[in-house]
């Protein structure tokens, strides 16, 4: 509000910056809405917990910082197997169970996962906000009048990186085949002598996992508190429906069109409006085009 | 007409009990009828209908905000508010059906659409000054019956009360009505419901408006009881989640489940609290989590079918 005096001419300069933020925010969304998007084309479950294994990624980098002294790019090496196993973990014990059940009763697992998690973090943490830092932290790479944190820089170039090597993993390796073919037909994958229960394994446990590898790189530039999970899972589900549910280039697209749309649209208005825009888009694409901007694909 | 006679009696009986609770008793006994009163609404959508809503709590906050407004504001009677908050509630659930279902949008997206659209309303309010943004709305202690405060938490429970009745009457003259077969068959198989001539849209439209009415009536009581709403509180996911969880945990397929899910779900939280004071606050919502997971696994017809099933039992 108190920004309005300025007028739409004095915010144009820094319109490439907020650009700029919202395409490095933009890599960051696409592959935590990669990962969601792998679960949901192979299993069929939509995971309400997706964003929780992400804050439980940034826990487990902030205690390698606080307890062992570790950077949060070292921290890698620890928080990346612990979430990958966490995953496989849930997949056994919660997942595995309701895989045919009806999806009321899938949701409300997931749900109340997140509900665990979430409130876990509460107990442990409190709801107080810690920063991670890193050596670089601070790091400015200047480009004319645009600031980019290097940190940043690093954890969009990285998602992309890794939504890429997805693609091309199940597109182009045998594994990749076999995920496929679990996803497009269970049963005649099954017949075909696909062992589709490791095969879902296999594709959860890369989903959340990715999760592992994410939450160090955004350490360095983000606050870390129980809630941010839930953030993170609304903004997936809203570029998943965006992009197609278990389209993984719709995914990509998505990604940088949230970000660019919270980055401008938090530099025309200020303040928590811009959620509301994020969350119109969402709404009118759930109703007018729920199948997404490039239409829903089978992996 | 033996099911409305039985459940006068129970609501007879439950008003000759609330007099004799300690003050602590009242304020419990007021939260489980407001909570069991949102769940019962949730529970005519999401379980006799079969469409799972994610964001009850716009309703609740819609009906809390619409009377609290316009008392604040214009000085509108909060009894007329309370009728108008139905009234808005019954739209919304309306509107955001009938936007809905008539795309043939079911499961998830219907889930995700309500989730959204809460979530959306949360920051709207937040943003607008006549709701008093995000710092909520204060309403002054002026205890009258005319204003819908009561001095004693006594007038509370009956209000409460009140509603649950209502609640309840509503889901007991449905069950047996046309309509709740319509529910049934929409719950049980749309297609086949769809070939015997039943309008589903139709169906499920009404539904969400009934649930949409009876749980904004919540709203306005909840305010004029605690005397201050914000939107975090009346309008966030918690509200919405609890609604859907305690559906769940009391027996999805019953008709009172739903209530039997805050009865024991409500005290069972303010005891936890009580145990721990301040620290340690998400306890109750682990608790309620792993009740979540436990029940789908090892229970799916909740509690209401565990005790069915034990009561058969005996009674063979």
């Amino acid at each position: 509000m108190a920004r309005r005096g300025g007028g739409l001419m004095d915010l144009l300069p820094l319109l490439p910056q907020a650009l700029a933020d919202g395409l490095l925010l933009g890599g960051v969304y696409a592959i935590v809405a990669v990962g969601l998007t792998m679960t949901f084309g192979v299993l069929r479950i939509v995971n309400f917990a997706h964003g929780d294994f992400l804050a439980v990624g940034l826990y487990l980098t902030y205690l390698s910082a606080t307890l062992l002294g570790l950077d949060p790019y070292l921290a890698l090496v620890l928080v990346l197997p612990l979430v990958t196993l966490a995953a496989a973990f849930t997949y056994k014990l919660l997942v595995a169970p309701v895989i045919r059940a009806p999806e009321h009763n899938q949701i409300v697992v997931t749900l109340g996962l997140s509900l665990i998690l979430q409130n876990a973090m509460l107990v442990f943490f409190t709801a107080d906000l810690h920063a991670i830092p890193s050596v670089l932290s601070g790091q400015v790479v200047r480009l004319g009048n645009v600031f980019i944190q290097a940190a940043a820089l690093i954890a969009s170039a990285v998602s992309i990186a890794l939504c890429l090597g997805l693609y091309w993993f199940l597109r182009s390796t045998e594994l990749g085949r076999l995920i496929r073919a679990s996803a497009q037909d269970r049963d005649a994958a099954l017949m075909s002598g696909v062992n589709v229960d490791r095969m879902y394994l296999l594709a959860f446990c890369i989903g959340v996992g990715s999760l592992g590898l994410v939450a160090p790189l955004i350490a360095p530039f983000n606050y870390v508190s129980p809630s941010v999970g839930s953030n993170f899972t609304l903004t997936a589900f809203i570029v998943v429906v965006l992009g197609s549910m278990g389209n993984f280039a719709g995914a990509l697209i998505g990604g940088f069109i949230i970000g660019i749309v919270e980055a401008v649209g938090g530099l025309a208005t200020g303040g928590s409006i811009n959620f509301i825009i994020t969350y119109a888009i969402f709404i009118l694409f759930l109703l007018f085009k729920p199948e997404g901007l490039l239409g829903a694909r089978r992996l | 007409m033996r099911p409305m006679l039985l459940l006068a009696l129970t609501i007879a009986l439950v008003a000759c009990v609330a007099p004799l609770l300690s003050i602590y008793g009242q304020h419990i006994f007021v939260l489980v009828a407001l909570y069991g009163s949102v769940a019962l609404a949730w529970n005519i959508l999401g379980g006799m209908a079969g469409q799972m809503s994610l964001g009850h709590a716009l309703f609740v906050g819609a009906g809390a905000y619409v009377s609290t407004a316009l008392y604040l504001k214009l000085g509108v009677n909060p009894w007329i508010g309370l009728l108008l908050a139905a009234l808005v509630g019954g739209a919304l659930g309306a509107v955001l059906g009938y936007t809905v279902f008539r795309r043939k949008l079911s499961g998830v997206y219907f889930a995700l659409v309500t989730l959204a659209v809460a979530e959306m309303a949360l920051h709207i309010v937040s943003n607008v000054a006549v709701f008093g943004a995000a710092n909520g709305l204060a309403i002054p202690s002026k205890p009258d019956f005319a204003n819908f405060q009561f001095s004693s938490k006594l007038g509370f429970c009956y209000a409460a009360l009140g509603v649950l009745a209502l609640v309840s009457a509503v889901i007991l003259g449905i069950h047996r009505s046309r309509l709740g077969y319509v529910f049934l068959a929409i719950r049980e198989n749309e297609r086949s419901a769809a070939a015997l001539g039943i309008d589903v849209v139709q169906g499920k439209v009404i539904a969400a408006a009934i649930s949409g009415s009876l749980a904004a009536l919540v709203g306005p009581i909840y305010a004029n009881y605690v005397l201050f709403i914000d939107p975090e509180s009346v309008l966030g996911v918690t509200l919405s989640i609890d609604a859907l969880l305690f559906s769940f945990v009391g027996g999805l397929g019953s008709l009172f489940g739903p209530l039997l899910g805050a009865v024991v779900l409500v005290p069972l939280t303010e005891l936890l609290r009580s145990l721990l004071g301040g620290r340690l606050a998400g306890v109750h919502l682990i608790v309620y989590g792993v009740m979540l997971i436990l029940v789908m696994r090892l229970a799916p017809q909740g509690l209401w079918g565990l005790l069915s099933d034990a009561v058969g039992r005996r009674s063979k």
